[in-house]
């Protein structure tokens, strides 16, 4: 029985069907697609969120990928962080892709509250959730009932020397990321960037985790009074949405011209009569 | 296949929420002292994107040694609050000299029934019969007039002044001094309505002044603050949240083709 969950490798008995070959690949295709779409679904509905990032997704074929001479190996696309579409196996040909965040800066917006706090450049505010230690660019600040910085959802801000307790009536910070509170300096955020952003992973709530350790941002400013914008452009979402489901009907119409191909032969050619 | 359409599903809810904040704004241009509203909007959880089938022998996408994930993808928005913006609204003249603005931070302090404080910055004072001065909604702001007491006006600084009757000099003298509070963090402060707000733990130090000193705004005699929505930004917002309310519905259709297309792979 063809299920659905072997359609990678169409076995019937326990047997690999050779010529089901094309079929895999559009069926591969068609599930990477679908992979995309949703990859752009979040994006469009995360153009309000402050500091997003929007993802993308990259769709190579493995052909292309090992370049001829290099033997494959499951651990060489898995190093580069590449996942196989439906059912590929080691060994076989066919689709792989990934998702990855594109890193820019979003628009910033002038709010006028004192506790928006936005990065023009690179680099993530070093938060301290039940979880661990998070980053975001999110700079949409407040107070806690003890006095502390605090991101929307109670996390603790850190500066340099811990959480920042703001225990007075003037809070500015200057573009240093220097916390000043009465006119005196109490701390310094601590800003945080990564050389290599791949390291990063988003765990909802504008918050990315790290399993490097990050290194201090020596070029960024901070912008009290503003918040980042979404970096989504939305006529590129738009554009890649409709790539994606161009794509995917013209695996499906491939799959279905396959069928048509072996309703011929197995129907027509292979008739016993 | 159904993430992205519930993804864009709450994508489109995102945006309702967006247009009616941006409503209440607008019906409010009008009001004093009102403060315009944003939303706060943060993602979802992101989740791999597992194999269809755990049995196949295909390592999963989610790793644990630090190497870049390999198909992570978000689940969408949500709201987490609702937020005021404390901007100084338009000024209106009216020569009404109990007419007052603060020009800058900070509230006028009333007394509710119960002796508890509440802070407002709809300066629209009248006297009542008692000749004690109150906000619009009735509550007292600490200042009394005496009954034989003319011509009052309140300087910049909040002093209130008047001249007595049968007094010899036709230079007013002062009779009182109002004092207006600023709040370090005043996107915290509770609103309970008719404009007035009550300090919360998360409002911040309080600072209780003269106006004009300390960071505190001056006091214009004969003004009424506006409400301090922009109406041009707001309509930018409606646009904004129109067109992006019309992307995740195409966000929606297209998944539906999709679907409609996987569908029809087997056709009898």
């Amino acid at each position: 029985m063809i299920t659905y969950y072997n359609i990678g490798r169409l076995r019937c008995g326990g047997v690999q069907m050779p010529f089901f070959k094309g079929m895999e690949h559009a069926v591969q295709g068609m599930i990477a697609m679908r992979a995309k779409q949703e990859v752009i679904a979040n994006n469009l509905a995360n153009a309000n969120t402050v500091g997003f990032q929007k993802d993308g997704l990259v769709v190579g074929s493995f052909a292309e990928l090992l370049q001829g001479e290099m033997g494959y190996s499951r651990e060489w696309m898995h190093q580069a962080g590449f996942v196989p579409a439906g059912g590929t196996k080691n060994g076989d040909p066919g689709v792989f892709y990934k998702t990855y965040t594109h890193f820019a800066q979003g628009t910033l917006k002038d709010t006028g509250h004192p506790f928006d706090l936005a990065i023009e450049g690179d680099g993530f505010f070093s938060i301290q959730t039940p979880y661990g230690i998070r980053y975001t660019r999110n700079g949409s600040f407040g107070l806690n009932g003890a006095g502390f910085l605090v991101t929307k959802d109670g996390s603790l801000v850190m500066g340099n020397k811990g959480a920042i307790k703001i225990k007075g009536s003037d809070f500015n910070i200057k573009e240093s990321g220097a916390v000043f509170v009465d006119g005196s300096e109490i701390d310094k955020l601590r800003m945080v960037r990564f050389p290599d952003l791949r390291f990063l992973k988003k765990t909802g709530d504008n918050y990315y985790m790290a399993d490097a350790s990050g290194e201090p941002v020596p070029n960024s400013k901070v912008r009290q009074g503003f918040l980042e914008g979404a970096n989504i452009n939305a006529v590129r979402e738009m554009v890649e949405m409709l790539a994606a489901m161009r794509s995917f009907e013209a695996n499906q119409k491939l799959l279905q011209a396959e069928d048509q191909m072996l309703q011929k032969s197995v129907n027509e050619t292979g008739r016993v009569r | 296949m159904f993430r992205s359409m519930f993804t864009a599903a709450l994508g489109m809810q995102a945006q309702q929420s967006n247009m009616d904040n941006v409503a209440n704004n607008l019906a409010n241009v009008n009001t004093t002292g009102f403060k315009k509203g944003r939303i706060a909007f943060q993602d979802l959880l992101y989740t791999t994107l597992a194999m269809q089938n755990p049995q196949e022998e295909i390592i999963q996408a989610s790793d644990t040694e630090g190497i870049p994930n390999g198909a992570q993808v978000g689940t969408g928005v949500k709201s987490i609050a609702t937020e005021r913006i404390f901007t100084v609204g338009s000024l209106q003249r009216t020569d009404n000299p109990l007419d007052l603005v603060i020009n800058g931070d900070g509230f006028f302090e009333v007394t509710l029934p119960d002796k508890s404080k509440a802070y407002t910055r709809d300066g629209s004072l009248k006297m009542n019969k008692d000749g004690s001065l109150v906000s619009p909604t009735g509550h007292p702001v600490g200042v009394t007039i005496p009954k034989d007491v003319t011509n009052v006006s309140i300087k910049e600084d909040g002093s209130v002044m008047g001249i007595k009757a049968g007094s010899k000099s036709p230079d007013p003298v002062k009779i009182g001094q109002i004092k207006i509070v600023r709040f370090l963090n005043p996107m915290g402060l509770r609103p309970v309505g008719g404009n007035l707000y009550l300090e919360s733990s998360v409002s911040g130090a309080k600072v209780k002044g003269t106006p004009g000193s300390n960071s505190l705004g001056n006091i214009a005699s004969g003004y009424l603050e506006k409400s301090n929505v922009n109406v041009v930004e707001e309509m930018m917002n409606i646009i904004q949240a129109q067109r992006a309310y019309e992307m995740n519905g195409k966000v929606v259709t297209s998944t539906d083709e999709m679907t409609r297309m996987t569908i029809q792979l087997h056709k009898q």
